[in-house]
């Protein structure tokens, strides 16, 4: 293994060389024990990986933090609630809905019964005005004997 | 629709997700809001400290995220991502916009790194070894110093830095190795106790 080599996995596996495949981990340290360089390589980035978690941080400052919590306060953005006019406009347009709901509904249920009534295409059997012969009930035959019988000869 | 309390209280809040404060910012409640500025305003700070390298830069856009945060929660979606995705990734465009602004600034002109307050003699090493690696950081290539922060300041995952970052995973891995590169030949051969050969390259 060169240093090149050394150093490229050092970026890539990181310098825990415990979880380095074995064979790798074997050359590395055959390398290790002769080059200098690879040593200070690998020190340099043990220190890398160990400090980067735990960076000083930055505290935010007195008037920074007075001035987001103020942000709110400058740009008001609550929602609004409901007015007088809402609230009684708000009754009112939820009756309107469910009434305009069910007035639909029956338009167009007497449409539809319309349009199939008036164009044939169901019958009824004694209420549709042209229904087969073949389909008179029994009541219907009734009716039709008494309005054929001659009401002279009933009267004699 | 389910209705939520009026107003919930400060330990309350405390117990709710970040994801769940935004819904809450969404409707107008400033003490959600509030509970997120104590969450992320310093970490914020941290982030784009490290990226514009200038303090007074880095509280603007400080000032701006969390003004975007207020302004546009309604537009969080949390099926899609996690809050620190959402909101770093807006704090991290606000510092490359400036960045991209502005002429390029001489290393000596990013300010001075956090200096911890005065550490035991024991901890003395320890500091510096940190200072110096923060310089390194700031002294970074813009993406790399991004990938850097977001996956070590912020603590994204590389999946959430690369969606902060708008780039694939492999392609964020691959900005942190030559990240952990450039960091590694800039401090080879430092020692916190100055003997070694002198400090960041």
């Amino acid at each position: 293994m060169t240093l090149y080599e050394f150093e490229d996995l050092l970026d890539t596996l990181g310098p825990e060389l415990d979880r380095w495949p074995t064979d790798l981990r074997m050359a590395a340290e055959a390398l290790l024990s002769t080059d200098p360089a690879a040593r200070q390589a690998l020190d340099a980035a043990r220190m890398v990986a160990a400090t980067l978690a735990e960076l000083p941080g930055e505290r935010a400052s007195d008037a920074l933090r007075r001035a987001v919590l103020d942000i709110p306060l400058a740009r008001p953005r609550s929602v609004a609630t409901p007015g007088l006019l809402d609230r009684l406009f708000g009754g009112t347009a939820a009756a309107w809905r469910a009434w305009t709901a069910g007035a639909v509904a029956a338009s167009a249920a007497m449409l539809m019964g319309f349009y199939l009534g008036y164009g044939g295409l169901l019958t009824l059997p004694g209420l549709t005005g042209n229904a087969d012969v073949a389909t008179i009930t029994p009541e219907q035959e009734l009716v039709e004997l008494i309005a054929a019988l001659d009401v002279t000869e009933i009267a004699q | 629709m389910p209705t939520r309390p009026q107003r919930l209280s400060r330990e309350t809040l405390g117990d709710l997700s970040d994801e769940a404060l935004v819904a809450l910012v969404a409707d107008g409640d400033r003490a959600a809001y509030a509970e997120l500025v104590a969450r992320h305003l310093d970490r914020t700070v941290t982030i784009a400290m490290r990226v514009t390298g200038s303090r007074a830069e880095a509280e603007d856009v400080a000032q701006e995220a969390f003004l975007r945060l207020w302004r546009d929660a309604g537009r969080f979606r949390p099926e899609v991502s996690r809050f620190g995705t959402w909101f770093y990734r807006i704090a991290m465009n606000l510092c490359l916009d400036r960045r991209r602004r502005r002429p390029a600034a001489p290393l000596e002109a990013a300010g001075d790194t956090a200096d911890p307050a005065p550490d035991p003699e024991a901890l003395i090493g320890d500091a510096r070894q940190r200072t110096a690696v923060a310089q390194a950081v700031t002294a970074l290539p813009e993406r790399l110093r991004a990938a850097v922060t977001l996956t070590y300041d912020a603590g994204l995952s590389n999946a959430e830095a690369a969606a902060a970052m708008e780039i694939g995973v492999k392609a964020l891995e691959s900005l942190l190795v030559r990240a952990r590169k450039t960091l590694r030949q800039s401090l080879a051969g430092w020692r916190a106790d100055g003997t070694g050969q002198g400090g960041v390259r």
